[in-house]
């Protein structure tokens, strides 16, 4: 801490600093409750929709879903998430993980601020976006790979890759930058190569970490609603008995939420919400818990 | 490595690589090549048009007034978690910061859209900016608790020895300490919300074309994307296309811009 200002001469005029901590504390107070309230809002609404509709739950975990008969049986949706989150993870987790050890450890020193730079603009690409592209081309290009209608599993894997590949390499990347030079010198200097050096010393310390980075990158990619229902909902080549299968827990609440007015269909889809969001606690909770101690800054 | 060049170890060093390299270069390849996808299709397309720009204007805007809404509540529940709250208030807030950061986007467009909304009427602008803004504010607060918990503990006791109140101490010599980091998150979070157009379906009203009014019904470039992509029109594609580009770089430069000052010492 060489170079620190020193404390502005607003910071050493005291007077009144009793006051000053109460209404710092009450501003401090009010932006937690607010988050608080929020979450008991979100909560709130869901479980009173559930309730709303409550002769929907014994039948909640049957594999049929279509709104149009009342078959609002949410285990197939839940077997497409899954599927997809599966497929989509082994897709961008070798790329990832790889390619971020090899930005920390064996990428020229040169290039490792552009890259990085190149990284964080790819962790926000927007969902819209990847949506788009992959319903237009991939879908195109998978369509003529299965046949039609046997794409929509596999453009949801896609679009879980896409989402979460850039994210996971950027935790990834936070990881490996966590773990103390010293390893690796000592490596070195017992004449180990500089790859030798990341899988005798660095692999074995990051491994937690790294796992944390998966289930953070998958994390997003379920709380992904709209890309994965622009390529596979409410596209009109998808018949309606493949819809269950190839739509998700959370393309189906862009697809229907705001036009579900019977109680038992907004029941439903509640209870799909309620599910994602249980999901995303557990997995951002998780994750926390498996990189906490790692990562010097925040990724 | 000179002294085991040519040796079996030194061949896999290499080899290992070039595949991280190429492996890198596949992380990164979609994103590029969708820049170039998405600029050659929309001016084949003709989707570029000045009214492009006002959907870009409004969607700054609606991410500008997110950030004013979002911003605040995330730094001062962060602040709260790292510096006043007891252990147990601490962890909850934590977690309830966790649950959030991890519900999908569109539950926030939902809970606006079913409480607020129904008060502000027919304008699109504020309930969708304070949907993004509770997207924003768990991250921030989770950002701002770690950002503080990295000052050391040396210059917050210099401070104190100095006789400084302890808000004070926090306000004027911790944040200031880490705030290129904090102007780091804030304009990736920024970039993030921008480009977010699931929670828009429930609180930016009708979803029209691109380029309605900027207070009118569709204010977001992310949100005309989604409303224009799904015509069988070309000339509509062409607009989702062109949109894509725009939102591409606008938000890759946002992000990289964010790293650069995220990195620039205080």
């Amino acid at each position: 801490m060489a170079s620190l200002p020193p404390p502005s001469r607003k910071a050493l005029a005291h007077r009144g600093s009793a006051s000053g901590q109460a209404i710092f504390a009450s501003l401090a107070r009010a932006g937690s409750a607010l988050l608080a309230l929020a979450t008991a809002a979100t909560l709130g609404l869901l479980v009173l929709a559930v309730l709303r509709g409550p002769e929907v739950l014994p039948g909640l975990a049957s594999l049929r879903y279509n709104p149009g008969t009342g078959e609002l049986g949410l285990g197939g949706l839940a077997l497409s998430t899954s599927a997809s989150l599966l497929l989509g993870g082994l897709l961008a987790t070798p790329l990832a993980l790889f390619g971020a050890l090899w930005l920390a450890e064996l990428a020229p020193p040169s290039v490792q601020r552009p890259l990085l730079a190149l990284l964080d603009g790819a962790v926000a690409v927007p969902s819209v976006v990847v949506g788009l592209w992959v319903a237009v081309v991939g879908g195109a290009a998978l369509e003529r790979l299965a046949g039609p209608g046997g794409s929509g599993l596999l453009s949801a894997a896609l679009v879980v890759a896409a989402m979460s590949a850039p994210t996971i390499a950027r935790v990834a990347y936070a990881v490996f930058t966590a773990v103390p030079d010293a390893l690796r010198e000592g490596a070195i200097a017992l004449g180990a190569t500089r790859w030798e050096a990341v899988r005798v010393a660095v692999l074995p310390v990051a491994t937690r970490g790294l796992v944390g980075a998966v289930v953070l990158g998958l994390a997003r990619a379920l709380g992904e609603t709209i890309a994965i229902s622009m390529v596979v909902g409410g596209r009109p080549s998808a018949a309606p008995t493949l819809r269950g299968a190839s739509g998700t827990l959370g393309s189906v609440l862009v697809d229907e939420y705001l036009d579900a007015f019977r109680a038992s269909h907004l029941a439903t889809l509640s209870a799909a919400a309620l599910v994602l969001l249980a999901l995303g606690a557990a997995t951002h909770l998780g994750s926390r818990a498996l990189v906490r101690g790692l990562t010097r800054r925040p990724a | 490595m000179t002294h085991t060049s040519g040796t079996r170890r030194a061949r896999t060093d290499r080899l290992v690589s070039w595949a991280g390299a190429l492996a890198f270069a596949g992380l990164l390849a979609p994103v590029l090549g969708l820049v170039l996808w998405s600029l050659l299709e929309a001016l084949a397309l003709g989707g570029f048009e000045l009214r492009l720009f006002a959907a870009l204007v409004g969607s700054l805007e609606l991410c500008a007034l997110a950030l004013l809404f979002g911003l605040p509540t995330g730094l001062l529940a962060g602040l709260h978690v790292a510096e006043l709250a007891g252990p147990r208030v601490a962890r909850a807030v934590r977690m309830i910061a966790d649950v959030l950061a991890g519900a999908p986007p569109l539950l926030f467009g939902v809970l606006v859209h079913s409480t607020v909304a129904s008060f502000t009427g027919a304008s699109s602008l504020l309930p969708s900016a304070l949907a993004l803004g509770l997207f924003i504010a768990p991250a921030m607060a989770r950002a701002t608790e770690e950002l503080l918990s990295l000052v050391p503990e040396g210059l917050r006791e210099a401070a104190l020895g100095l006789g400084l109140a302890p808000w004070r101490v926090v306000l004027f010599v911790c944040l200031p300490s880490v705030r290129s980091s904090l102007g780091g998150v804030a304009l990736a979070l920024g970039a993030r919300a921008l480009g977010e157009a699931a929670p828009l379906l429930f609180t930016a009203g009708a979803v029209r074309g691109l380029g309605a009014a900027v207070f009118g019904d569709s204010p977001s470039l992310a949100l005309g994307l989604y409303a224009s992509m799904s015509s069988a029109d070309p000339a509509e594609q062409g607009k989702a296309w062109a949109a894509a580009f725009v939102l591409l770089v606008t938000v890759v430069a946002a992000s990289a811009l964010g790293r650069s000052v995220g990195e620039r010492r205080a």
